[in-house]
């Protein structure tokens, strides 16, 4: 294929456009916004894991002075109508409806039970202990063995079993391929409860006025997916005139796109009831009881593998643990069908997995959803078969890898890899890191007793989103449920020549505005200083966007798809304007730098971007006929290379996501044998996310979700007590890394364009979330392998690795 | 999260505030650096009635050194960490470097954090090592208290509501004395899960004349570990004496377990801490330049 480019801006390291802003205090965050007569609310929540709701008497709170609405989860269940179950649920057999609020029962710590708005924040605090909640309190269920056990105590009745799913699907000859192997390698494997905890917790003001009709609703959040929002006010509450404005959002990373629309209805219901604004801020424990955690996810993996190291498939039996919700009790499971073969050619697999529901926290999409956990599945799989075989893991990896010339390569899946060069990753990045020097200073290392370890993953980033891959895993539903998505860019060119940029998304601080502008830029040949891109996003102002939840990953392939449609479609219309304003053919005029155009015949004859703005605004009998005036265009892309598969076909092969970016990472680490500490001394990713927009934001990108995946592979991580309480309350107790243990990340750029997006640009956003536990535990099972340690477990906190050290179990929490 | 509604009162002199205190008794609480005590208020853990805040009290924001050392109650931290101290007291550097984060470091007072007990604290070990003592004023008078006598339970001190730790003194340290405060965390910037100060008096030959070793965040309060430092007495502090010593401090040890570390994960971890900090004294002993930090 041919390379896009050469580029005037794309790929150029400009300023960010939005840094200065959040570093100088001068964002515009949720609890930054005041209202007039607006008051403050509280939510009162469970203090049980699993309990029935007997009575709740808000009538003592009521009258606390300076207290104006109190809704408890019986009037909150009169009052309102379930949410509709959506796609986070495909496929589950029994509808339970769910309210904002418990109805009857509560299944987790801190699900909301009961909420009051005050005139400030200090007496809705102080009012909240006045609502009487009584509970009979249940047994709680805390692990998914415990929750399938017989006579374990039901989560939900109406469902009949904590079981609340199960599926199972497989492409290729799987049993062939298990004749055929010369070894079959086994494990269990499991990933473990966390959150990216961002550090702008959840947020709302609901400003409610009565008026003709339902009366208008306006909220202002910081959800990251905005028609999720729209969606929920309207289901719940019934009302129709909704006005969803989001500003800055101080992270969200999948967190805030779905449990947060509970709040905001809370927030809305209570501004209904008092007809004043209410604002309600989330605190940071509330937000780790409650705001949603990665599933706990166990594996049994079985690999067919001929003894040159070929793998020939494999079998991956699941169970999700998935908490007291059903609301995203099968995503993390329908969510593997999208890195299911990682970075591997190979033919056969097969997946069977259920979903189990337990009194803990819900489970919410979170940097990855479940593919950190499929591409784990894979690379201490492959570290296995490596260990089993006597072959380096390097080659291992080499050995299976889609070959680079075998690009655009589909699996059997029916996912198309766009573009790659796996072999290129893995020798640069072993190259980089000095691997076989490194092996030799470890083995330097061990006759002194130090324990070093080499670590080695690699994990494709999928973007783009299509909701029928469902359909795969549920073949009687009948009918598309949506495939593929569309995002848009409403680009207009003021008549100073500036330009003005409004997205279909909000930012969650991955320097959307400033990517945007770069690519205006290179469309129009302006310099990106020119263009101003929206930060605040308004459902009465913006355009559509729900094709990419604001991911960073998506947001490179939609909304940059519409922003350059858009720009394109002005560049086109600004010719065909100058050709009529020159008097010479459109393809005689040359578009140059600064917004001039020119006859390529004749330079001296020139018109710009000004002369043509004023032209089309306030000149329209110049338009010529035919041609709309003004210089504004809303661009709505969808992804162009979506065929085949956008639907599954007999076999059920369907297009998961749409391009597929991939890494190699590999750490360096020494384990502190006497205490189980690890240190990472190094850590590298060598990366492929095609055409590079702008490298500072792609590489902020990739040293933060790496950062984090390090950090849930070291120990940060959920635990519960038998009885359901949440026993990490603050983030120091959770265990995140802070700066301090977190390896400076050396980051290298391999971009192999796409030759499915304008620019060859793929995703960007979450990708080293994905294989870095998996480069961790690879390095921490190599610096122990003379103790012949296994890691098949996350997280490894200084604990855990010390219980591997002296073969002691897991530890439990009582 | 916002606390209670309550008066807050910020005395004028050391006198003052000891005089609010006996007129509000058990409602009222001291305010130093208020890194434990908010935290605790904005949670409703602590209810105080009357907040008294002794944060600006000059008097009692000074170290005095004349051999022995008066640190005053308020001294902070991080101003602890930035002193140059001598080596025989370089224990004190160990402690403050490992406390929390920079911006506690910045705020968090020694008397505060006595006063709050935390078992998981690191003053309580690197001061009942160094022998220290906690001077506490009342209305009623004043008395002294060795920080080893201090601590009751997790959380609990002698201390009655209406005194103040005014100052924590010192004794003068053998010149030729070194130690080290191990502090073993899941993290840099964590609470403890073992933690182990040592300060040890060297004989002419080179064996210990005698040893100091207490132990912090395993049990419910801090304690010396008086059989080990026993045994240790005489001897040369190789591996199978520190080996021995470790053995004698975990027959004395029920620990807790918590989120951090179970029970028998503090137990192992205590041996680990204490060979380390023997290690490190030794070598400061010999003139190196030594980081105790995490161990
Ligand atoms: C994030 C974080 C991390 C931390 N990490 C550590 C750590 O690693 N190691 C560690 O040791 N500590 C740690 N701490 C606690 C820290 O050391 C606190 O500074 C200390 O516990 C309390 O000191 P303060 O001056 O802030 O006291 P305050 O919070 O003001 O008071 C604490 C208690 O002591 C009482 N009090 C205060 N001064 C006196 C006095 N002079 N006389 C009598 N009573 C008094 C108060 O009434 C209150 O009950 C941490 C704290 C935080 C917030």
């Amino acid at each position: 294929m041919t390379s896009p480019g050469p580029f005037a801006y794309v790929g150029k390291p400009t300023p960010s456009r939005e840094a200065p802003r959040f570093v100088r205090g001068r964002g515009t965050f949720v609890d930054d916004i005041k209202l007039p007569g607006m008051l403050h609310a509280v939510i009162g929540r469970s203090p049980h894991a699993h309990a029935r709701i007997l009575s709740a008497d808000g009538s003592r709170a009521a009258r606390h002075p300076g207290v104006e609405a109190v809704v408890t989860s019986p009037e909150h269940v009169e009052l309102t109508s379930p949410f509709r179950p959506g796609r986070y649920a495909s496929g589950l057999g029994t509808h339970v409806p769910e309210y904002a609020m418990a109805a009857g029962k509560v299944r987790y710590v801190g699900e909301p039970v009961c909420a009051l708005a005050a005139s400030d924040r200090a007496t809705a605090e102080d009012a909240l202990s006045e609502i009487e909640v009584l509970y009979e309190t249940l047994e709680a269920v805390t692990s998914p063995a415990q929750a399938v056990a017989p006579g374990a105590p039901l989560l939900f009745d109406e469902v009949g079993s904590n079981e609340v799913w199960r599926n199972a699907i497989s492409y290729g000859d799987v049993e062939a391929a298990f004749r055929e192997a010369e070894v079959v390698v086994r494990h269990t494997l499991s990933m473990h409860r966390y959150s990216s905890t961002p550090l702008e917790p959840f947020a709302c003001v609901a400003s409610y006025e009565k008026g003709g009709g339902t009366g208008a609703l306006t909220v202002w959040c910081n959800a990251q997916a905005p028609e999720v929002i729209h969606d929920a006010l309207r289901e719940t509450l019934g009302i129709d005139d909704v006005r969803v404005v989001i500003t800055d959002i101080g992270g969200s990373f999948g967190q805030k796109i779905h449990l947060i629309r509970k709040y905001v209805v809370i927030t809305a219901l209570l501004s209904m009831r008092c007809g004043k604004p209410v604002k309600w801020a989330e605190d940071r424990t509330e937000h780790l009881m409650a705001g949603g955690h990665a599933c706990g996810q166990e594996f049994e993996v079985e690999a067919a593998v001929k003894r040159d190291g070929t793998v020939l498939g494999l079998r991956v039996r699941e169970v999700d643990d998935v908490g007291g919700s059903l609301s995203t009790a099968t995503i993390h499971f329908t969510n593997k069908l999208n890195n299911l073969f990682n970075t591997y050619r190979v033919g056969a697999i097969s997946l069977e997995g259920t979903a189990v529901v337990t009194n803990k926290c819900p489970v919410v999409p979170n940097r990855g959803i479940g593919k950190p956990a499929m591409c784990f599945v894979w690379e201490r799989t492959m570290d296995r078969i490596a260990a089993e075989l006597g072959m380096d893991r390097l080659e291992v990896r080499l050995k299976n890898v889609v070959p680079t010339g075998a690009f655009p390569y589909t699996t059997p899946s029916g996912n198309i890899y766009d573009s790659g060069d796996y072999e290129g990753l893995l020798h640069t990045a072993a190259e980089r890191m000095g691997y076989d020097e490194l092996k030799a200073e470890q083995a330097r290392a061990r006759t002194d007793g130090r324990y070093l370890g080499i670590g080695i993953a690699m994990g494709i980033e999928p973007g783009g989103r299509n909701l029928s891959r469902d359909l795969a895993l549920l073949p009687d539903v009948k009918g598309i449920p949506g495939s593929g998505g569309t995002s848009g860019a409403t680009l207009r060119i003021e008549r100073s020549g500036s330009v003005t940029v409004t997205l279909g998304v909000p930012s969650s601080g991955q320097g959307h505005e400033t990517t945007a502008a770069q690519v205006v830029a290179e469309v129009l040949r302006i310099p990106p200083e020119r263009v101003r891109v929206a930060s605040t996003f308004d459902t009465t102002a913006s355009p559509w966007g729900g094709a990419s939840t604001n991911s960073g990953n998506n947001f490179h392939l939609y909304e940059i798809g519409a922003v350059h449609g858009a720009a394109t479609q002005l560049r086109d219309k600004l010719l065909a304007l100058a050709a009529s304003v020159l008097g010479l053919p459109a393809d005689e005029l040359s578009f140059e730098s600064d917004g001039v155009v020119r006859s390529k015949a004749d330079p001296a004859r020139k018109t710009g971007l000004v002369e043509l703005a004023r032209l089309a605004y306030n000149n329209t009998v110049l338009v010529p006929d035919g041609m709309e005036p003004g210089l504004q265009t809303t661009f709505m892309y969808r992804f162009p290379h979506a065929q085949p598969f956008a639907v599954p076909d007999e076999q059920r092969r369907v297009r998961a996501q749409f391009t597929f970016p991939a890494s190699v990472h590999m750490a360096l680490v020494e384990v502190d044998v006497s205490t189980g500490r690890v240190d990472v001394l190094r850590y590298l990713v060598v990366g492929d996310n095609g055409t590079i927009i702008n490298p500072g934001v792609v590489e902020g990108q990739v040293i933060g979700s790496a950062a984090h995946g390090i950090s849930v592979a070291l120990g940060e991580a959920f635990a519960y007590g038998s009885d359901g309480q949440l026993l990490t309350r603050t983030l120091r107790d959770y265990g995140k890394s802070t700066t301090l243990t977190t390896p400076s990340i050396e980051v290298e750029h391999r971009g192999m364009p796409s030759p499915f997006t304008p620019l060859g640009q793929k995703a960007a956003g979450e990708g080293a979330a994905i294989p870095s536990p998996a480069a961790i535990a690879s390095a921490v099972e190599d610096a122990l392998e003379p103790l012949g340690v296994r890691v098949r477990d996350l997280p490894l906190g200084p604990e855990s690795v010390w219980r591997l050290i002296n073969g002691l179990p897991e530890r439990v929490f009582d | 999260m916002y606390p209670q509604p309550f008066e807050y009162v910020r005395p004028e002199s050391v006198g003052h505030a000891l005089e609010l205190l006996a007129q509000h008794g058990a409602d009222a609480r001291p305010l130093a650096g208020g890194q434990s005590l908010l935290p605790l208020m904005k949670q409703r853990l602590a209810t105080p009635r009357v907040v008294v805040d002794i944060g600006r009290l000059e008097d009692l924001a000074r170290v005095e050194d004349d051999g022995s050392l008066r640190i005053g109650s308020l001294v902070t931290h991080a101003a602890i960490e930035a002193r140059d101290w001598p080596a025989p007291l370089a224990l004190l550097y160990d402690g403050a470097s490992v406390i929390g984060d920079v911006q506690v470091r910045n705020l968090g007072t020694m008397g505060g954090a006595l006063a709050h007990a935390d078992p998981v604290g690191d003053w309580g070990p690197v001061l009942q090592a160094l022998d220290a003592s906690v001077r506490i004023g009342s209305a009623r008078g004043e008395r002294e208290v060795p920080v080893a006598e201090l601590f009751t339970d997790a959380f609990s001190t002698v201390l009655g509501p209406d005194e103040l730790i005014t100052a924590i003194d010192v004794p003068a340290q053998d010149a030729a004395a070194t130690g080290a405060y191990v502090k073993l965390a899941r993290r840099v910037g964590d609470a403890g899960v073992a933690t182990v100060a040592v300060q040890v008096r060297w004989a002419g030959d080179g064996t210990c004349a005698s040893a100091a070793v207490a132990v912090g965040a395993a049990a419910s309060v801090p304690f010396r570990a008086s059989e080990a430092e026993a045994f240790l007495a005489g001897r040369t502090l190789d591996e199978a004496a520190a080996g021995e010593a470790a053995r004698l401090v975990q027959a004395a040890l029920t620990p807790f377990s918590d989120v951090r570390g179970s029970a028998e994960y503090r137990r192992d971890m205590v041996a680990v801490a204490l060979t380390r900090a023997l290690g490190i004294a030794s070598r400061r002993h010999a003139g190196e330049r030594v980081e105790a930090g995490y161990g």
